[in-house]
């Protein structure tokens, strides 16, 4: 598997994990790690639909 | 009143000019056009019209109460939608979008039938995917209903308000097919992101130093807390992260863009939309729960009843001047109809291909399930089905089984007897679950994927078997 789809999985996997994780939290730090995750797997789309469409 | 009717004769003149501009540039007579713009569009009009497609009445109605009840849990559970969609649209999507113009496909069932080999038991997924999206179609109608007679104080009556919505629905899918529905979605999401941004920016300057700290003293910053359990979140999001496969309402989306470069333009388009309206959409439920625990606001929310949690935004409004809360009823119209009219443009797609309709009754056939199913919906939307959230994740379990049935299709793993034997069941099997209101160990929506995804599998693994014995 190429490493854009690889981290896409990873980003989607730990979404769903991150709740455990971060349980009993009292300030924004799940808010941000919610957006930073998402960024993160837009940007990470983004260069692997690039190379996919031939956009270098 | 006079600022509701003023934002909502703008709101009208807008669509119904957008609908009528795109009829122009519509090759009237081609069902290919009609139902997937001979697969012409741009990346940025693509974009939108997923948005505004996936994107319901649900975000600013039932996610912003649910955000108030359980904290940012909700925010979580709808981020982990998005990122799911977004690996989706970047792995699977693309490998959709190239077999859909290899092979000719115009809805998503004909992916389906081709793969796998079987009319009938595509005939049977067609029906059993218009019961699952018509309460859903429903559900959306019954937001803005709410809220429009809310703002107008009486004025303008539920029944009055369900109507206008239908007669938008209408408009933009009979106007011109998916031209007049992504035309109209742009505009219309285009009105759904700037009002819940205004939104937003006037709830945070009402929001007094402390309020993040409320928050965090009534656990609602934890993403697990007493109302939002780990089997809760599983049962909300296990439904949703497969909702770009699930859905055929987007799943058709994936046929629209003219070129790969469009094609990634409207998956990055669409990613970016998609945070700013959650993070926005979330932050508003946050706010006001922060607002009232400081004793800002006192918007009267019974936490105990969850068909209470729905009058958070309709309560905010209260407060707001009388333009912005005609602006965001506005913006919960347009996300509702803009869902609709997709959804039911898409079923009626697969009514005039993959049922048993001759080929030169196609744009016909397809133009009357589109009124069919509008006045159903209209009909259901009357008698106001319950708690949103609950209604649209329902709809959402029952399309589950369809998972493994586009994975294997898509991915060279298709097989007659696995795909008739996992449709014929679980599809059922989900309608049971769900409706039956069964209780079992684990949340019914896991269950339901892990039976769709164990039976697809062995009855795939006997075939094989049996073939390799045979030949």
């Amino acid at each position: 598997m190429e490493l854009e789809s690889a981290l896409l999985v990873l980003c989607a996997a730990l979404s769903l994990l991150l709740p455990f994780a971060l349980r009993g939290d009292r300030s924004l730090a799940t808010f941000l790690a919610y957006v930073v995750l998402s960024l993160l797997a837009i940007l990470t789309s983004v260069l692997r639909l690039r190379r996919w469409a031939g956009v270098e | 009143m006079s600022e509701l009717a003023a934002v909502l004769a703008g709101y009208l003149l807008l669509v119904g000019l957008t609908a009528l501009w795109s009829r122009l540039r519509t090759r009237t007579g081609d069902p290919v056009d009609y139902f997937i713009a001979s697969r012409g569009l741009s990346g940025l009009v693509s974009a939108m019209t997923y948005a505004a497609t996936t994107y319901s009445a649900f975000m600013m109605v039932g996610l912003v109460g649910l955000s108030y009840a359980v904290g940012v849990g909700a925010l979580c559970f709808e981020l982990a939608y998005l990122v799911s969609t977004v690996a989706i649209l970047s792995t699977l999507g693309a490998r959709v979008w190239e077999l859909s113009r290899e092979r000719g496909y115009v809805t998503p069932t004909q992916l389906l039938r081709e793969r796998h080999g079987s009319y009938w038991t595509t005939v049977f997924v067609v029906f059993m995917t218009a019961l699952a999206l018509i309460p859903y179609s429903a559900v959306q109608m019954v937001g803005p209903a709410v809220i429009l007679s809310g703002v107008s104080r009486g004025s303008l009556d539920y029944r009055t308000a369900v109507t206008l919505a239908a007669a938008v629905v209408l408009l933009t899918t009979l106007a011109a097919g998916i031209r007049s529905v992504a035309w109209t979605d742009a505009v219309q999401g285009a009105i759904m992101l700037s009002s819940a941004t205004a939104f937003v920016l006037w709830l945070a300057l009402r929001a007094p130093p402390g309020t993040a700290e409320a928050l965090g003293d009534a656990g609602l910053l934890s993403p697990l807390n007493e109302l939002w359990t780990p089997r809760v979140f599983m049962a909300y999001t296990t439904p949703w992260i497969f909702f770009a496969v699930t859905n055929p309402q987007v799943f058709q989306r994936l046929y629209l863009p003219r070129s790969r470069r469009d094609y990634a333009r409207m998956v990055a388009y669409f990613s970016v939309f998609g945070l700013a309206y959650t993070v926005i959409s979330v932050s508003v439920g946050l706010l006001a729960r922060g607002l009232e625990l400081t004793g800002t606001m006192a918007l009267g929310i019974d936490l105990r009843s969850r068909a209470d949690w729905n009058r958070v935004t309709q309560q905010l409004m209260v407060y707001a001047h009388p333009v912005l809360s005609s602006l965001v009823a506005i913006s919960i119209l347009a996300a509702a109809t803009s869902t609709v009219n997709s959804i039911i443009l898409t079923l009626s797609s697969m009514f005039a291909y993959d049922v048993p309709v001759p080929e030169r009754a196609r744009l016909a056939a397809g133009k009357v399930v589109v009124v069919a199913f509008t006045l159903v919906v209209y009909a259901f939307a009357l008698t106001r089905p319950a708690f949103v959230v609950d209604l649209a994740v329902a709809s959402s379990t029952l399309l589950l089984p369809l998972l493994p049935l586009y994975l294997s299709s898509v991915y060279g793993l298709s097989g007659r007897i696995p795909y008739a034997v996992t449709a014929l069941t679980c599809l059922p099997l989900s309608v049971y679950l769900t409706m039956g209101g069964v209780e079992v160990l684990v949340p019914r929506e896991v269950l339901v994927l892990l039976l769709s995804l164990g039976l697809y599998a062995a009855a795939l693994l006997v075939e094989r078997h049996r073939r390799q014995r045979w030949f």
